[in-house]
């Protein structure tokens, strides 16, 4: 049907009219097409006719095929000396029956283990086990396991066979009274003291799992989920010849029903006695409200109020329910498993306390007892308990789970396990007593080795890690569980650009900064640790996000890109991003990075400083949020702070910082009392991304290299590459040699020297300091090179050979661009300002040439005019303008209007010249050939999506150089740092 | 990587293909386990009042598969619309059964007459042809059927639907009512052409 596509739009568009408007607004939409017309329209009475229609679910109407098709066991079947009489249930790994004891002569309820599991090692062990350590429980409140077996037919548990109704069923089908509620309480609570006391945990309380007696006695089933809690100090319980307690479920495991999951156990945490403490509180609150406290509409939003939402108060289903009910009910809800009871006994203690008060209550008052209005629907009524017993009896729950961690999509990112790979000592052991004092002395676990992690994060428990896979591309979030090494997606990868993450301190909540690919402006947005639609809560911001640790407030940065004018640090309510304040501003070149909030909440540490003439002007202030004071951390200056961390007591900091002119990232401790500064590591590798858990023990860094290398291409040929080095920055020399400066991080960067053939490599310079950016003056006598040795960048002089070696700038110095042609003066970028500079090629006489901020000139061969790459309305173009006067001379579109400029060089015939374009993400590189003369650029090759960091035409120009290549990261995890 | 779920119809194609056969078994036998477990369950709840949920089970099985490790499930609404897709075939299959049963009248003690019907208000069908009438949805847009696939056969809510396919609640509903609309008009044209053909 040709138009589909029409009648879809129409009838849509017609659902969305008031039903009353519907006819015409079709008539008028259809106009003359009849066809059209008579389509929708029957669609519509079709519409009027199908209320019911598809809305029971499709298995209903097959359940009767389904239950015909289950091949259970036959009436009369025997299994050992039982015989079945009927089925009453179906768990996760087999059915469970109704039978006769033979020898006995008593009914007993019989679980087969289901065909499938037979030659399953592992589900076997389990289903022994779960039969062993219930066994091991002999408590009125648990089931009775008389026999484990196993037949021609099938392997086999049989327990006592109970008569009554699931507490779920009681639920449903009526209202309990309070009396009712605390005895069914007190009975589950009992049960699990006993359980807990010989380390069982159950996992799986609720309602389908405990069966009421007609005569109000309780019964927990399916131990069979439970696993042993291998206390410390305690031996584990013994199972025949084997002490090992080895059950079963592994780490992590999410077991359960989501309703009545405890947050660790949604998690996929570890679990101990206290989730069977909350599911219990889980219990009661349904009992009494009728629902559960945390239900939703679905799955994940359930997830969600578990993990945000507090429960409704119980007076508001009951009047009747005493404040120290609530107050229990609640202490058993808490998220924090630190806050709930930390024992049953306590809960248990607790729960009877009420009951008795009730009792009294009862006794004293006599008159309008709680009871009354509801009937007592613990005991079964004669008239149908026959019925009962048949339908509803059973000796195993119905159900087994046996969910594994919520999302273990497991990405081959993180290696399977840790590999510890040393140990490292601080530099200076010597430490001031009034620094913080951690222990020089920590382990390292890789936790990445691909080189593709953007940023890490650690969770305050320290049991998770959250990080962006992924460097500038193709980039997703993850959720990295440390224990069970399960690696979860929370945002799946896309083109969109991550930046920036921060976790909530109940670690349920990610905030996180991401921009549209190619978009100019970001936004922060919120999402559950479980995944989901994430949401925007702040609009127009950078990055360096930080939470407050009560989880209220988020700090972040607006203008930091290399364009704006300001920077500013803000705060603004972490839920919704409401309440926006400014809290500290400056102007560039001073922009704020990293910023933290004190443990205390009080304050707010922040770095803010400039980085681009070399210097060490990098500080770590303490802004008083209330006051807005600020005041500094340490006198210790550094060339950049990437990340900031309080230590748990606010005695001091810890960050990822350099200081010129050693230029790799370390660890450093700060102390906020004395400001003293040291560094924690003192290797070569370049530490990124920082953040410690609450106590301090776990942290997470990035390990970051840059992986840049130099290539020749012929400007004839350019798909043939020729690898030379390791590089940063490129120029030629005009006898063509090719003169290079060294690969950032992990040692200085150093001037070198190779023929283009690759032979006759040779290092110019070898100091601590970083040199680079080198020109060569025309008589191939001069490299002039930026290098921050004195603690500025200024642009020093050497010869061809590296020998005589000096400062050519005095005041603020900056990047050599060009020579001019009689050798007498050295053109250089400003490193603050960005703008256009000469000076004497001999010394002094430093100008200002061009007051234009671009990250790219090029100066013509003659030294008369600069281009470089400028937007126009919101369009960005080449301009060349005269250095005589700064005036315009010519401006040309780029060859792709939406592209960026990241170099450009002028041909030696100054007639031409050469540009590379790349998008918003320094992909999709692509050279352009302009000629002053003709007006459309033309593309001369693409150079596919690696970064471009530096470019360079050869004197003859037939060949060109780039320096290409990725940034890598990955994930580290150390421990120890006390 | 396009962003979750505009690929969502690409990668179903994909698991029809060789590569995905063994995890596509796998994931089958899982939902087909469960299922057989959770009709159980229905119709014990049934006569106590219950009824059946088949969202939980999804949801259950879920939980249940995502961690088996050989399958790198891309995210959990990729598993709901592959879920769907596999539950629509498992009760096809079962209604297939049924008809055979019922056609050659070998192993069936109960009545059948209305086991298989579905009332649509003065009309009723069978989900057979549902299944038909269904394909030819897709044919003409995906999305709607993977709509009926997520709601009728997976049981999952209007708003379920809306964060599996990560569009609104309203949209779903429109979409919803789209699908019903033109299944139902279908539905009821097959039927009539059926009745006059074969009775």
């Amino acid at each position: 049907m040709g138009n589909w596509q029409k009648v879809r739009e129409v009838f849509d568009a017609a659902l969305r009219q008031q039903p009353e408007e519907r006819e015409s607004y079709i008539n008028d939409t259809c106009g003359h097409d009849k066809d059209l017309l008579k389509e929708v329209e029957s669609l519509f009475s079709s519409l009027t006719r199908c209320d019911n229609f598809l809305e029971t679910p499709a298995v209903v109407h097959v359940a009767d095929v389904i239950e015909s098709d289950t091949g259970s066991l036959e009436r009369g079947t025997r299994i050992g000396h039982y015989e079945i009489i009927e089925q009453i249930g179906s768990g996760g790994m087999g059915e469970v029956y109704l039978a006769q004891d033979l020898t006995l002569g008593r009914h007993i309820a019989i679980k087969t283990l289901n065909e499938e599991f037979k030659n399953d090692g592992a589900n076997l062990t389990r289903f022994v086990g779960e039969a062993k350590a219930a066994s091991a429980l002999n408590h009125p409140n648990i089931l009775v396991i008389h026999e484990i077996g196993k037949s021609e037919i099938a392997h086999y548990i049989v327990s006592e066979f109970i008569e009554g109704r699931t507490l779920r069923e009681i639920c449903t089908q009526s209202h309990m009274s309070l009396g009712e509620v605390l005895d069914v309480s007190i009975q589950i609570a009992d049960a699990l003291c006993a359980a807990h006391g010989v380390s069982l945990v159950h996992r799986d309380i609720k309602p389908e799992n405990v069966m009421v007696r007609p005569d109000g006695y309780v019964k927990v089933l399916d131990f069979g989920l439970a696993k042993l809690v291998t206390e410390r100090n305690k031996p584990v319980l013994s199972f025949g010849e084997s002490t090992v307690g080895r059950n079963q479920t592994g780490k992590g495991l999410i077991l359960g029903t989501v309703n009545y999951m405890s947050p660790e156990q949604a998690k996929g945490e570890e679990l101990d006695e206290r989730t069977d403490i909350f599911s219990i509180g889980a219990v009661i609150y349904e009992m009494i409200a009728g629902k559960t406290p945390f239900g939703g509409e679905s799955m994940s939003e359930t997830f969600a109020n578990l993990i945000n939402a507090e429960p409704q108060p119980l007076s508001h289903f009951a009047s009747n329910v005493p404040s120290e009910l609530q107050r229990i009910v609640s202490k058993t809800l808490r998220k924090n498993k630190d806050e709930r009871y930390q024992t049953m006994k306590g809960l248990l203690a607790d729960l009877k306390d009420v009951r008795e008060k009730l009792t009294l209550d009862q006794k004293l008052e006599r008159t309008h007892s709680l009871d009354d209005h509801v009937p007592e629907i613990l005991r079964a009524t004669t008239a149908d308990a026959t019925l009962q017993t048949a339908e509803t009896s059973r000796g195993f729950s119905q159900e087994i789970k046996q969910h594994k961690p919520l999302a273990a999509f497991c990405l081959v990112i993180f290696l399977a396990g840790g590999v510890l790979i040393g140990l490292w000592y601080a530099g200076q052991k010597n430490i001031e007593p009034t620094a913080p004092i951690l222990s020089a002395v920590f382990s390292s676990e890789t936790l990445s080795t691909n080189g593709k992690i953007g940023h890490a994060v650690v969770s305050s428990d320290g049991k998770n890690v959250v990080y962006i896979s992924g460097i500038r591309t193709n980039q997703s979030i993850w959720l990295r569980q440390l224990e069970s090494a399960n690696n979860i997606e929370i945002i799946p990868a896309s083109d969109d650009v991550y930046r920036g993450l921060a976790l909530s301190p109940d670690g349920n909540s990610l905030y996180f900064v991401r921009r549209p690919k190619d978009a100019e402006e970001a936004a922060i947005y919120r999402v559950s640790i479980f995944g989901g639609i994430p949401t925007q809560i702040i609009g127009e911001a950078g990055a360096w996000l930080n939470i407050s640790p009560d989880g209220e407030r988020i700090s972040f940065v607006r203008g930091d890109g290399p364009e704006d004018q300001n920077c500013s640090l803000w705060i603004a309510d972490a839920m919704d991003g409401k309440h926006e304040k400014q809290i500290a501003l400056r102007s560039r070149p001073i922009r704020i990075g990293a910023s933290a909030f004190s443990p205390d909440g009080k304050s707010i540490a922040f770095a803010v400083g400039q980085s681009d003439n070399a210097s060490n002007e990098f500080g770590l202030k303490e802004l008083n949020i209330e006051s807005g004071v600020e005041r500094e951390i340490t006198a210790q200056k550094f060339f950049n702070i990437k990340q900031i961390a309080w230590l748990p007591n606010q005695s001091g900091l810890l960050l990822t910082a350099s200081v010129n002119p050693d230029k790799n990232f370390r660890i450093w401790q700060v102390s906020t009392a004395s400001g003293e500064a040291s560094p924690l590591t003192n290797d070569s590798e370049t530490y990124s991304a920082l953040s410690l858990n609450k106590d301090a023990s776990v942290l997470v860094s990035t390990k970051v290299k840059a992986d840049f290398r130099l290539q020749l291409l012929n400007t004839n040929n350019p798909s043939v590459r020729r690898v030379l080095a390791d590089a940063r920055r490129v120029a030629f020399a005009p006898d063509g040699r090719v003169i290079f400066s060294s690969a950032m991080f992990g040692s200085s960067q150093d001037i070198w020297s190779v023929n283009v053939d690759g032979s006759g490599q040779r290092q110019l310079t070898n100091d601590a300091a970083d040199d680079s950016m080198p020109t060569v003056s025309p008589d191939n006598n001069s490299i002039f090179f930026v290098s921050n040795r004195t603690g500025q960048a200024q642009v020093w002089r050497m010869n061809a050979d590296g020998s005589n070696q000096t400062q050519i700038t005095q005041k603020e110095g900056g990047s050599p661009l060009f020579v001019s042609p009689n050798g007498k003066w050295i053109y250089y970028q400003h490193s603050l300002n960005a703008n256009l500079w000469r000076a004497s090629s001999k010394g002094g006489d430093e100008r200002l040439v061009l007051d234009r901020r671009k990250s790219f000139f090029a100066i013509s061969p003659d030294g008369m005019q600069a281009a470089f790459s400028e937007m126009q309305g919101e369009e960005r173009i080449l301009t060349i303008v005269s250095l005589t006067d700064g005036r315009p001379i010519k401006t040309f579109r780029l060859g792709d209007r939406k592209a960026y400029l990241l170099n450009i060089a002028w041909l030696p015939d100054g007639r031409n010249l050469v540009y590379v374009l790349a998008n918003r993400e320094y992909e999709n590189n692509t050279l352009w050939r302009q000629s002053l003369d003709r007006g459309q650029p033309q593309q001369i090759t693409a150079l596919g999506d690696e970064m471009i960091v530096a470019f360079a035409i050869a004197p003859d120009g037939k060949s060109f150089a780039i320096v290409q290549g990725v940034w890598r990261g990955d994930a580290v995890l150390l421990r120890g740092l006390r | 990587m396009k962003p979750l779920p505009d690929n969502i119809t690409e990668r179903l194609r994909a698991w029809s293909d060789g590569k995905a056969a063994e995890a596509s078994d796998v994931l089958m036998k899982l939902v087909y386990d469960e299922l057989h477990r959770q009709a159980h369950r229905y119709l014990r709840r049934e006569r106590a009042g219950h009824t059946l949920q088949t969202t939980a089970l999804v949801h259950e099985v879920y939980l249940k598969i995502v961690n088996q490790e050989k399958i790198a499930w891309e995210s959990r609404s990729h598993f709901f619309a592959i879920a769907a897709k596999l539950m629509r075939q498992i009760l096809i299959d079962y209604a297939r059964t049924k008809h055979r049963a019922k056609r050659g009248g070998a192993m069936d003690k109960a009545p059948l007459e209305n086991a298989l019907t579905i009332r649509v208000s003065e009309t009723s069908f069978d989900l057979l042809a549902l299944d038909e009438v269904l394909t030819r949805l897709a044919a003409k847009e995906e999305h709607l059927a993977t709509i009926v696939e997520l709601r009728f056969f997976s049981g999952l809510s209007i708003v379920e639907t809306a964060e599996v396919l990560a569009i609104s609640d309203s949209t779903v509903k429109r979409d919803w009512q789209m699908a019903k609309a033109w299944l139902h008009r279908e539905l009821t044209k097959t039927n009539s052409r059926r009745c006059l053909s074969t009775d």
